[in-house]
């Protein structure tokens, strides 16, 4: 009979495959200490569409992975989120923060040959600052009131509030990668229609939201980069077939795979992990709007202390998480403020005491239905059964998940945030009151309201002294602990995979990916 | 050949079943008894004694650790990453694939037998409406469209037997229509009808009982289909909510350990494995028997 045969074999076959994949050995030349060499080729498993090939149009990491294999920036990110001359020298801002002059390397030109001076960067900032264009940086550069050339090789920004994030947020964002001004031109302001920047690659070919693959570009700068021959963007969404993809040696570096296969890969000597740290986190967040479960506070702070996140990170990963966090800046990562006065971290006693106050606390608990999410909805459930929280765990998709929270339509939900390099990027467009808008969808998710932490937020984005910067967040952590819209599990740490023999990559928390210095070892 | 006027099967169904004696046969017998074992032991799991609670682990006070290994102290087939017991994971799980299965056959064979039945008998223009309406279904690939009825309804055990049971009625729709040919013009059912009996009665006494063995046989088979699909579906994540087990749910859960604790995936897929090959060698067995039947009638 067709049926039951067809089955056997099939069992048989993945039985044989279990067995053959659990003895496997280094497929790729081991070379630890490989000097950099020229030649070769890379293929990257990306988790999504770069999107666009205009700088415009950046949205995710993914897409400034692809970009800045075209396009340089003003200035790169190092891995404290810092920025490092590129493109420009240096800057220098004036005492009442509201100046900006940088200088920029002399003697550069573009793919297509034009100069990269003064004028092309007030070319690229009055493309990018115009409405009518779009870019998805336009938030970023509310703060811009003008941008002139000294004179060829300096540049002027003028603020119109201060704004300590404005390194890092706009010289160092989207709106700092360099295009030609000729392309601008002939395009008619798209560059996604002929991508010249003075970047170490060249556009080959590309077929949107699936492949992209960039050749190097002999006239590069930097005579001795890049080493690659080209590199070959593929983009394969799901983590686990990124991972595969990977095993197989189908591809040679996996982007952002998912912690659960760690394990696995540290078995394996063919592959390497790059963990490339946090700046964004994992946190259940509450709605706190009318008819919510948990409009009051004390079922949230309940909700909270029934948690302990390193109990379930020791049972899933093994105690590999970054746990410990107590305010919108996971653990380890720059802005990192340790434990919170008024955070309400684990005591099952109290938590049981306040939900026995409010007579039971029930609800819908929202995530993603990857696997890995399903047993942490699982692992957050049974912790709040011990308290006498009822939580009904109900996983989604991605996209039916992410317009829920916009449309703050959840009583609770377990979400994660990239992150940004600047704090600002990681309270005020969550929590800022402007944007608690119950009947509009936005980011202001969970419908936080409170005229005091509007405060500390503002005066905190306008500080630029790192030690005075970093007290200010503290006194948001502190309001918000008291607010309490979230409950903190851990980071959202990425993890890079890639064959031993790829090298040359740096390690960023906001995983983009550099791959100017990168070469492969055959 | 002469065709009798009276249906033999409708007149003495009785008196035939008992005249005839046979030798339990191997295929029948072995994987009968398997599935009855592994029936029983997933029915009777919340009784069975010395069986832990399915959703105790680590994090709500159960006793163990996270992916214990085999015949662990208390945990004879070890557990899971979040410490729960496999075996009464796996046992549990089972009652939902033994009600999935049979509820999603039941409701494919009533809707998809009568409409075939119906079909087949009335013929002309009945028949090739219904059956090209259920040709279009029958195009579709089988689990795509349990995905997306299940997608659409939302988890629930009678939502995902009703997104089961959608794919298998055209499959039933047609054995049914292809036995209510082949009935339709036999000479008992055209003296029925000439005696004047009403077409309700001569469906229901005449044509039904000689579709019901091939429907049923194919029932089994059916039922294995369905038992992986509602496995697939909650690998998927489209099944039963957890924590509640199910034997998909559990091999998702243990494919990222496959590496370092293989039996949270082995377990459950063992388990499912050894159902269906049973329901189908089951239904093999039964149809080489029904066949042999037919052949020294």
């Amino acid at each position: 009979m067709q049926v039951s045969k067809r089955t056997r074999v099939a069992a048989v076959a993945a039985l044989g495959a279990l067995v053959v994949s659990a003895c496997s050995a280094s497929v790729v030349p081991d070379s630890e200490d490989a000097a950099p060499q020229h030649g070769g080729s890379l293929v990257v498993g990306l988790e999504g569409s770069w999107v666009s090939l205009d700088p415009m149009r950046a949205t995710t990491y993914v897409s400034f992975s692809v970009l800045q294999t075209i396009y340089d920036p003003l200035f790169d990110l190092d891995e404290n989120g810092d920025v490092v001359p590129n493109l420009a020298t240096g800057y220098e801002m004036s005492d009442d923060g509201l100046v900006y002059t940088v200088d920029l390397e002399q003697g550069i030109s573009f793919q297509d040959g034009t100069p990269f001076d003064a004028d092309a960067v007030v070319t690229n900032f009055d493309r990018v600052r115009d409405p009518a264009n779009g870019c998805s940086c336009l938030g970023e550069l509310g703060v811009l009131d003008a941008v002139e050339a000294v004179d060829e090789s300096t540049v002027r920004f003028t603020l119109n509030r201060p704004q300590a994030g404005f390194p890092v947020m706009v010289l160092g964002g989207a709106a700092g990668l360099m295009g030609s001004p000729r392309a601008i031109e002939e395009t008619g302001g798209d560059l996604a229609k002929d991508p010249v920047g003075t970047g170490p690659f060249v556009l080959d070919q590309e077929v949107p939201d699936n492949s992209v693959r960039v050749k190097a570009w002999d006239d590069y700068r930097d005579p001795e980069r890049p080493y690659l021959d080209s590199v070959e963007f593929r983009v394969i969404a799901d983590s686990d077939s990124r991972y595969s993809s990977l095993t197989s040696t189908a591809i040679d570096v996996a982007d952002n795979v998912s912690v659960t296969w760690l394990n696995d890969a540290e078995l394996n000597p063919s592959l390497e992990i790059r963990p490339q740290g946090a700046s964004g986190s994992n946190f259940v967040m509450f709605q706190m709007g009318e008819d919510s479960p948990f409009q009051d506070p004390r079922a949230r702070q309940a909700a909270c202390m029934a948690l302990d996140p390193e109990l379930i990170d020791e049972a899933l990963y093994g105690g590999i998480r970054l746990t410990g966090q107590e305010s919108p800046f996971p653990t380890e990562s720059r802005w990192d403020l340790g434990e919170v006065d008024g955070y309400s971290s684990y005591d099952p006693e109290q938590a049981k005491e306040i939900v026995d106050e409010l007579g039971g606390i029930s609800f819908e608990l929202n995530f993603t239905n990857s696997p890995d999410n399903v047993r942490v909805g699982q692992a957050l459930a049974a912790q709040w059964e011990v308290v006498g929280i009822d939580a009904k765990i109900r996983p989604m998709d991605q996209p039916t998940l992410v317009e829920n929270a916009f449309g703050h339509n959840f009583d609770a939900m377990f979400y994660r945030w990239r992150g940004a390099m600047d704090p600002d990027g990681n309270v005020t467009r969550w929590f800022h009151s402007s944007l608690a808008t119950p009947d509009t969808p936005s980011s202001n998710y969970n419908l936080v309201s409170d005229e005091e932490l509007d405060q500390l937020m503002t005066s905190a984005a306008e500080t630029t002294d790192q030690d005075e910067r970093m007290d200010r967040y503290r006194a948001v952590a502190e309001r918000l602990a008291v607010l309490t819209p979230y409950c903190y599990v851990w980071g959202a740490d990425w993890n890079r995979i890639m064959l031993t023999n790829v090298h040359g990559i740096p390690d960023r928390p906001d995983n983009i990916m550099m791959l100017r210095d990168a070469y492969v070892v055959e | 050949m002469t065709e009798p006027l009276t249906d033999p099967v409708a007149a003495a169904p009785v008196a035939k079943s008992r005249s005839r004696r046979r030798r339990p046969s191997f295929e029948i017998v072995i994987p009968g008894t398997l599935l009855a074992l592994i029936a029983a032991a997933c029915l009777l799991a919340p009784i069975l004694p010395g069986l832990p609670d399915p959703n105790l682990g680590v994090l709500n006070g159960g006793e163990g650790e996270s992916r214990m290994g085999l015949f662990s102290p208390g945990h004879l087939l070890g557990t899971d990453a979040l410490g729960r017991d496999l075996l009464s994971r796996s046992l549990h799980g089972g009652q939902l694939s033994i009600i999935v299965g049979l509820g999603s056959v039941a409701v494919g064979l009533l809707i998809g037998g009568t409409l075939g039945i119906v079909a087949g008998y009335a013929g002309g223009a009945v028949d090739t409406v219904v059956m090209r309406v259920l040709d279009v279904f029958l195009a579709f690939p089988s689990l795509v469209l349990a995905l997306v009825v299940a997608t659409y309804l939302g988890p629930s055990i009678p939502n995902l037997i009703i997104a089961i049971a959608f794919f298998a009625i055209p499959s039933y729709a047609r054995i049914a229509r292809a036995g209510a040919l082949s009935v339709r013009e036999r000479d008992f059912v055209l003296s029925a009808r000439l005696t004047g009996a009403r077409a309700g009665h001569i469906l229901i006494r005449h044509v039904t009982p000689r579709v019901v063995g091939s429907l049923l046989t194919y029932g089994l088979l059916i039922c294995g289909i369905a038992i992986i699909t509602e496995a697939s579906l909650s690998f998927l994540g489209l099944g039963i909510s957890p924590p509640t087990p199910s034997w998909g749910s559990m091999m998702a859960d243990g494919k990222t350990d496959l590496s370092t604790a293989p039996q949270i995936v082995l377990v459950p897929g063992l388990l499912l494995f050894l159902t269906v090959v049973s329901l189908n060698l089951l239904a093999d067995g039964i149809r080489h028997r029904l066949d042999s039947e037919g052949s020294s009638r």
